[in-house]
């Protein structure tokens, strides 16, 4: 992988990058005239602070100006590690989250959870709590993200450049309805109720916010963490057979899921992209359940020669722990494994242009890697 | 409920002087309990007068003054009876040195982790870990036990996604030298939500969820060159 | 319910009653006395409390430690909140092993140099075996501490009496002390303290001990 010296883009360049640790993964997009959007939080564990904010801090950008738009397209911790401090900084950004996060039986289960816990461990809604309170405070409400609905639409007509817009493609109704009337299961039961802990991994990514972004002709399909469950009203069924579908095609995928079947659609790659375009995932490394697997490492190099990861797909070794920590593990036969490879990022760039295909010129960090390589 | 810990693969005989404690000392003291025998005692307030703290180190070596009697507890407790008895002793309330033993053992983590629990499958439970040792705050890393390995100090069937523990590991080491590999896993005994924090928390996510409702009409998102705010 | 408050109430059985303990280790623990005035019990391997008219204190001699401060949240914060508590110190005592007397007294040495008391300080490091002198406390105290109105971080030096018959060993007393100065209403603040300083506190303590550990040469 080359590593070119980190320059920020020209102001008729389109950047994508992609930063991706081992959980949790961020994504910062140029849309020209020095505008940039941001997908999601993660901290970069080479420098301790959330990715996006590092990245723009390298290139002198000031987020508190130039970002326009922050999305979350999730809600638990382990997924947007440093989204408060990053809304923080954005000052200028509107920020973008589901529906369903802004409404009482959301808020209520993620301030019964927030409220006095005594760990280090996060409690799982902490950063989205922060967040939300950050923009009460400041007197903001949140774009509520919901299917075919447009975030952000920038016209340039008077400043001159490509207009740009970034459109939610999920969740849908009936997501935002079933992730509602089961999040109050979450509610510690009865009185009394039983002791503090934290509040557990969603198991599905019901809310997830795929995003379609357009600047000028050329199209980026992000797809979050949706994932697909042959239901009508849900994944991406319910986003291949909207009534306003994105009018082209992507050339630019950031894969669903971490690559993982559940959030493979065989109509994403027919419908929605180019042939062959270019493809990024962010490996999952956390809580023992690796993504993606082999298999889908190999679907996806059937779909496409151009995918890449922002980091190895495995955890390097636990660093050497104490000779009594050892023995202890051997003898209990305990499994421990590191879960956070070096954060790695892609970063794509193409010139702004209203007509041609779009030719992506790609750098990357050390620990990325080309999936057809692997 | 929790059980307390037990060494995974040592007991500990001795008590050992390595310790921490914390001292509380009361101001009016109207105690509101559940006598486990039943009996409600009668209210006896003490007004709190910051003027009786003894400032430490006097009252740190009153304290292991009542500590340093020998070794066996009833020779304790014979002392502590005394100074129950002497009403004007006040005993401090930062301080707390406590009495060595004959044989005192010492234990020194060279690892601690806060971890909590991911999955629970079926004889083994997976947790991500903080390490404290390196002073994180974030999870670096993912175990797996085996149940086997946790059934001295937490009742399997109570486990669940969510739940935190610490886990120290290192050795108990003796006065004379010998040393001895110990391992514990302590689940939090974390308080109890309440019935205020619930009905708190529900009237603020009412509070939080109507203002977030209040936007205009929400057909359109904000556009022109440049945004417009709400 | 109003009543008085009973170190008779605190002991194993009332723990075990309030899930703190089980029932199995409220049968094993040692209650060493149990008055009105004052009692005291350990439970082995997990923690020892002494609960007097007005101090409560509750030791823990194995890590993982943040169990102690569990056991206090839920003693004060949940089973006695209305128990007006006004101060609180996090305490943490060790011992450690230098290896041999002169170790220990070059130590002692770099602490409180001799050569500012003349003759009795030559004096004074002198003697063998039982007579042999030195340093026998130290203590320092920080009270301007930036996170607390009132309080203090006391650190104490001394010989250990509990190592190699107390010749080579080196005990310290760190005492992270909390006042509310004001009559409490209840024991919130309190426990607000041990939750959020509890952590902090014991890196705190260990960074203090490491640096004497360090002046080991």
């Amino acid at each position: 992988m080359n590593q070119n010296p980190l320059q920020c883009p020209a102001s008729d360049e389109i950047e994508i990058t992609v930063f991706g640790p081992g959980f949790g993964e961020s994504i910062v997009i140029h849309a020209g005239n020095n505008e940039w959007v941001v997908v999601d939080s993660c901290i970069d564990s080479r420098v301790g602070r959330p990715a996006a904010l590092a990245y723009l801090a390298e290139i002198n950008v000031d987020p508190s100006t130039a970002v326009k738009l922050v999305v979350a397209t999730h809600w638990h911790d382990d997924h947007i590690g440093g989204m408060s401090e990053l809304v923080s900084e954005c000052t200028s950004a509107r920020f973008a989250c589901s529906v369903a996060l802004t409404r009482s039986e959301f808020l209520e289960v993620a301030r019964v959870y927030t409220s006095r816990p005594l760990i280090v461990a996060s409690a799982g809604p902490t950063e989205i709590s922060q967040t939300l309170a950050t923009l009460r405070a400041r007197r903001q409400r949140p774009t509520r993200a919901i299917a075919d609905r447009p975030l952000i639409r920038m016209s340039r007509a008077v400043t001159g450049g490509l207009d740009w817009e970034v459109t939610a493609l999920s969740p849908s109704d009936g997501e935002v309805q079933r992730f509602l009337a089961s999040i109050a299961s979450l509610l510690p039961p009865g009185i009394p109720a039983t002791t503090k802990s934290r509040l557990p991994n969603p198991e599905q990514n019901d809310l997830s916010v795929a995003t379609w972004i357009k600047i000028g002709e050329i199209q980026i399909l992000l797809g979050a963490d949706l994932e697909e469950h042959g239901v009508a009203d849900r994944g991406w069924t319910a986003v291949l057979a909207s009534s306003t579908p994105p009018s082209g095609q992507a050339s630019l995928f950031k894969i669903a899921h971490h690559g993982s079947a559940n959030g493979h659609h065989d109509g994403i790659w027919s419908n929605m992209l180019i042939k062959s375009p270019m493809a990024v995932l962010t490996p999952w490394t956390l809580g023992g359940h690796d993504l993606p697997l082999p298999d889908d490492v190999q679907r996806i190099r059937n779909l496409t020669p151009n995918a890449y990861s922002t980091s190895r797909l495995k955890a390097p070794a636990l660093q050497a722990l104490p000779q009594a920590v050892t023995k202890t593990l051997r003898e209990g036969n305990i499994k421990i494994r590191q879960s956070e490879p070096p954060t790695g990022y892609i970063r794509l760039r193409t010139r702004a242009s209203s007509q041609g295909p779009s030719v992506w010129n790609l750098t990357a960090s050390d620990d990325a890697i080309r999936l057809s390589s692997s | 409920m929790n059980r307390p810990q037990r060494a995974i693969e040592y007991s500990i005989d001795e008590a050992t002087p390595n310790d921490t404690s914390i001292d509380v000392s009361f101001g009016d003291l109207k105690a509101f309990m559940n006598s486990a025998v039943g009996r409600v005692a009668q209210l006896e307030v003490n007004r709190f007068d910051p003027a009786k703290n003894i400032q430490a180190p006097a009252s740190a070596n009153g304290a292991a003054s009542i500590m340093s009697a020998p070794s066996e507890d009833n020779d304790i407790g014979e002392e502590l009876e005394a100074v129950a008895r002497n009403k004007q002793f006040f005993v401090p309330i930062s301080m707390n040195a406590k009495s060595p033993k004959s044989r005192p053992t010492t234990f020194s983590p060279e690892k601690e982790w806060e971890g909590y629990i991911v999955t629970v499958d079926r004889d083994h439970m997976i947790a991500n870990l903080i390490d404290l040792t390196a002073r994180e705050s974030r999870p670096s890393s993912t175990v797996e036990i085996p149940f086997k390995e946790l059934e001295t100090v937490v009742d399997i069937k109570r486990l669940r996604p969510g739940m935190i523990f610490r886990w120290a590991v290192g050795y108990l080491r003796m006065p004379g030298g010998t040393k001895k590999r110990y391992s514990n896993i302590v689940f939090r005994d974390l308080p109890q939500w309440t019935k205020r924090e619930l009905a708190e928390a529900k009237k603020q996510a009412a509070e939080m969820a109507k203002y977030f409702a209040g936007a205009g009409d929400e057909s359109e998102p904000p556009s022109v060159s440049g945004l417009r705010r709400d | 319910m109003v009543g008085s408050f009973n170190p008779q109430i605190f002991q194993p059985f009332w723990f075990a009653h309030h899930d703190i303990i089980s029932d199995e280790d409220a049968e094993i623990a040692k209650i060493a006395v149990l008055l009105p005035e004052i009692s005291r019990f350990n439970l082995e391997g997990d923690f020892s409390v002494q609960v007097e008219r007005e101090r409560f204190a509750i030791d823990r001699a194995v890590a993982p430690l943040i169990r102690i401060a569990d056991v206090v949240c839920r003693l004060f914060g949940e089973l006695l909140p209305h128990t007006p508590i006004g101060q609180v110190g996090i305490n943490r005592m060790i011992h450690f092993d230098l290896g041999s007397q002169e170790a220990r007294d070059q130590i002692g040495i770099k602490l409180a140099p001799r050569e500012p008391w003349g003759e009795f300080g030559r004096l004074a490091s002198g003697g063998e075996g039982a007579k042999h002198g030195g340093l026998i406390s130290l203590v320092l105290t920080q009270r301007d501490v930036s996170d607390r109105t009132n309080g203090w971080i006391q650190a104490k030096v001394e010989p250990s009496h509990v190592i190699a018959r107390g010749r080579t060993g080196i005990y310290m007393e760190i005492n992270d002390h909390y006042d509310l100065g004001k009559r409490p209403d209840g024991a919130d603040e309190i426990v607000e303290i041990v939750r959020t300083r509890f952590d902090t506190s014991l890196a705190h303590s260990d960074s203090i001990i490491d640096q004497i550990m360090s002046l080991k040469s």
